[in-house]
């Protein structure tokens, strides 16, 4: 699922959505994330930013999940 | 998914559960001859209404302890329903079984051992499709269900409603409507249970996880069931299909069964497992994506069945969305969230104070009256100076902690919050703490005022271990109310005209020194990762009142149990060190009879009036000089004598000592005991003109003595209830012992540094 126009979910500003491809966290951390609804395939909407640019507030599945920008990193999306 | 690395993980933590009886294979069976009695997990996510859920089914029968080894909540409660017995047991809220933090892992080892006959499942109705990924995980392991669709309200005031029937037969379990705030629909739970419980156990859910990884899980199945039964034995009638594919998706728990049930099952589960690795890789993808996009894909469509309505008004999140905008905006949020705080603080410090104030009048007049009764002499002193002071310290304290918690309840049931958590991250996650260290830093102090006790209580709700107890141990350094008596007696002696920005600079040090602590903390004994944030902010509820009442209460009553029970002997010592050894019988008898001739003349009515005004003061001087001659004779004021050796490089005289070592017991007896080490009798609370005059004509004091021992005070060992609260949330008395000698010898370190500062910049 690879993509050539994939890019880091923080990239996505604020209100923009996008459809993630890829998330590359992996074991406990990558099952976390996942459970959340953070899955390839899945539509998510940049909802804000904490004081000083972390966390992210990502809306995915009809909830809210805050997320730090490092993790956020390593799911990747096409816009 | 790292197969490898699990192995390793796996080898170091024999985590498997005890091995029950071998006859006993069904589930049903396993409960002790008790056949009328009834076990039932109670699982959801978080923010679920789970807690509600329960609350509402058990009342007030419940029962709060830990888990073994760790710090989470495990709670019970029992519901006597036509003469049979109830056992609820409340899972932590997870999110998965894929035991990712420590509450998952519980939840999943709970489920995997069987105890209970039923899972009640508590899912939210408004967000079907990522509650039902966890119920359909049980329902896979293969457990009977009743799943209770919650805060269907909402869900029908948007006009969708769920078909009951179709998905009751979807996932083969009961499914019921309720309302967890109401109460609606909860009463017909329990006959759902039981029928669910007294019925066949239904076959384990088949979800089909696609062409890529399902030849691989049916290899595995066959594995674990025919070839390597062994593997199941230590749980109670899991699907061989459940246990196969936790295994392909990396589970530690179902891998250490594999490898305590011998080499040749281990190899073979090993060889399967990466098999299926390189199968997925070949498609791009990773076994942990095809798990969880599938089995996601299975829940949506099944909500997809089950939903009906049309559904024309806008979605619940509309009104807490436009909420956020401002509570957790980069600029606003933050400012709200230190609003929300500072009134929350002043709520608990001035409603709380009413109540305390009262408990503590209670219990002097109680003291005073026993004083009165009882004839003097050590046993009425042991009573009223030790236990019942002793118990009015730890009293005291309740109507503070009664709603405080009351008040952390409402923050973390209205969703707020995972709001602050959210905005403060950033500067705790610097640190090496969490966002969710912040509510019990400003518990603690951090606004002056607050108390080390329920801020170290509330790192329950903190579920990063590491982060959790650099937390816990770096919060006593806060300006907590009973500190505050010192910081104004000292800033009112001898920086009169800058007593305010002295108290300021006290609460700005107090956090500084708080955060340099834990990160120093977090890069030694506490070095470890940080935890990841990954946390679900829901929406904007109203809480429960029931809820909320139930949790103050028990958190409150956990703190007194504890507390008591380790308070009483610890005042009974410290009021024996203070007492023992009593003066020399001539010394004694000294003070007396100069007192009996002072009485004498006092009681001469010929006197003029004047006279024996003088003479009654000198009468009551003499009392006091008397108090303080036994303080100074007494234990503790040997060793403060004994310890001006060491505190004389910081400024601090013996009676500092012995005010510093009263504080160990309760910071509120510093300026108690310093006023009675300088002969002013102990009642100086109120009315600091006195103490502070001789302060400031005492040769030995200076402002430069005031700065160190103010740095003293702010970092020293925390107080004994602290203390014994670190005990009960960290597990372990080494935490103790580091709080006690660490602290201390920080503030000597800091108070010397400060002392030799103010002498060079002219402060003597």
């Amino acid at each position: 699922m690879q993509n050539q126009s994939a890019l880091a979910l923080t990239t996505l500003k604020q209100g923009e959505q996008a459809m993630i491809t890829q998330v590359r966290s992996h074991g406990a951390l990558g099952r976390r994330i996942r459970s959340m609804g953070l899955l390839p395939g899945m539509t998510v909407t940049m909802m804000g930013k904490a004081p000083m640019g972390d966390p992210l507030a990502l809306r995915v599945a009809n909830t809210t999940v805050a997320l730090r920008k490092r993790e956020a990193a390593e799911i990747l999306i096409v816009k | 998914m790292n197969v490898a690395a699990d192995m390793r993980d796996m080898k170091s933590r024999p985590t498997v559960p005890e091995a029950p009886s071998m006859e006993n294979k069904s589930c049903r069976a396993r409960i002790g001859g008790l056949a009328y009695s009834l076990r039932v997990a109670v699982a959801g996510n978080p923010n679920c209404g789970k807690t509600t859920i329960f609350n509402h089914l058990t009342g007030a029968h419940q029962h709060v302890g830990n888990y073994s080894g760790v710090t989470v909540e495990k709670k019970e409660g029992i519901l006597r329903h036509e003469g049979r017995e109830i056992i609820f047991l409340d899972l932590p809220g997870a999110y998965s079984l894929s035991s990712s933090s420590q509450e998952e892992r519980i939840a999943c080892d709970t489920l995997l051992a069987g105890n209970e006959q039923a899972v009640l499942y508590v899912a939210d109705s408004g967000l079907l499709d990522r509650s039902l990924l966890l119920a359909v995980q049980i329902r896979e392991m293969g457990r009977p269900m009743v799943l209770a669709c919650n805060m269907i309200d909402e869900l029908r005031e948007q006009g969708h409603d769920i078909d009951f029937d179709r998905l009751s037969a979807l996932l083969n379990v009961t499914a019921l409507a309720t309302v967890g705030v109401s109460g609606q629909g909860v009463g017909e739970l329990l006959p759902a249970l039981e029928r669910t419980a007294s019925a066949e156990v239904p076959p384990p859910l088949m979800v089909s996880y696609g062409p890529a990884l399902d030849p691989s899980l049916a290899e595995m199945t066959d594995l674990v069931e025919k070839q390597h039964p062994q593997i199941l034995r230590y749980y109670g009638d899991v699907s061989p299909r459940w246990m196969a594919l936790m295994l392909l998706e990396g589970n530690e728990t179902a891998w250490d069964a594999v490898h305590a049930s011998g080499e040749a099952a281990e190899k073979a589960a090993w060889s399967v497992s990466a098999k299926a690795e390189c199968l997925a890789k070949a498609q791009g993808e990773t076994i942990e994506d095809i798990i969880a996009v599938q089995r996601f894909a299975f829940t949506r469509s099944v909500v997809r069945d089950c939903l009906c309505g049309a559904g024309e008004k806008k979605g619940r999140m509309s009104l807490s969305d436009r909420l956020d905008k401002a509570l957790a905006h980069s600029f606003f949020g933050a400012a709200a969230m230190v609003a929300v705080l500072y009134a929350m603080f002043n709520l608990v410090i001035f409603v709380g104070a009413y109540p305390q104030e009262w408990l503590e009048n209670a219990f002097a007049w109680l003291g005073g009256a026993l004083r009165d009764a009882l004839p003097e002499g050590f046993f009425t002193s042991l009573v009223t100076d030790g236990i019942i002071d002793g118990l009015g310290g730890v009293l005291s304290f309740v109507p503070l902690i009664i709603i405080l918690f009351v008040l952390i309840a409402v923050l973390e049931d209205s969703g707020y919050m995972a709001r602050m958590a959210y905005i403060a991250d950033r500067l705790f996650h610097a640190f090496g703490l969490h966002g969710t260290s912040v509510m019990p830093y400003i518990i603690a102090g951090g606004i002056a005022g607050g108390c080390a006790i329920p801020g170290v209580m509330a790192t329950r709700t903190m579920t990063s271990p590491l982060e959790r107890l650099a937390t816990m141990l770096t919060l006593p350094y806060m300006t907590c109310g009973a500190k505050l008596p010192v910081v104004l007696l000292l800033a009112g002696t001898f920086f009169p005209e800058n007593a305010a920005n002295v108290l300021f600079l006290v609460v700005v040090a107090s956090w500084l020194m708080a955060f340099a602590m834990a990160l120093l903390l977090r890069l030694t004994v506490l070095r470890g990762p940080s935890t990841p944030m990954v946390m679900e902010m829901p929406p904007y509820r109203w809480p429960s009142l029931r809820t909320i009442l139930i949790h103050g209460w028990e958190r409150t009553w956990m703190y007194l149990r504890k507390a008591v029970v380790v308070l009483l002997p610890v005042s009974i010592l410290l009021w024996a060190s203070m007492t023992f050894p009593s003066l020399p019988a001539e010394t004694t008898l000294d003070f007396e009879n100069r007192k009996g001739q002072l009485i004498l003349k006092a009681e001469d009515k010929s006197a003029p009036q004047e006279r024996r005004d003088a003479l009654q003061k000198q009468i009551a001087d003499l009392d006091n000089a008397r108090e303080a001659a036994a303080l100074r004779h007494s234990l503790a004021g040997r060793i403060a004598v004994w310890l001006e050796t060491f505190t004389e490089p910081v400024g601090f005289n013996w009676r500092t000592d012995v005010a510093l070592i009263g504080g160990i017991a309760a910071k509120e007896a510093i300026v108690a005991t310093l006023g009675t080490a300088y002969s002013l009798g102990s009642d100086v609370e109120g009315d600091d003109a006195p103490l502070s005059a001789l302060l400031k004509s005492d040769p030995t004091w200076s402002p430069a003595v005031a700065l160190s021992l103010l740095v003293f005070v702010l970092l020293y060992s925390p107080c004994f209830v602290t203390l014994v609260v670190i005990r009960q949330e960290s597990g372990s008395w080494k935490w103790v012992a580091f709080s006690i000698v660490f602290n201390t010898a920080l503030a000597y370190a800091a108070a010397f540094a400060a002392y030799r500062c103010a002498l060079s910049g002219g402060l003597s």
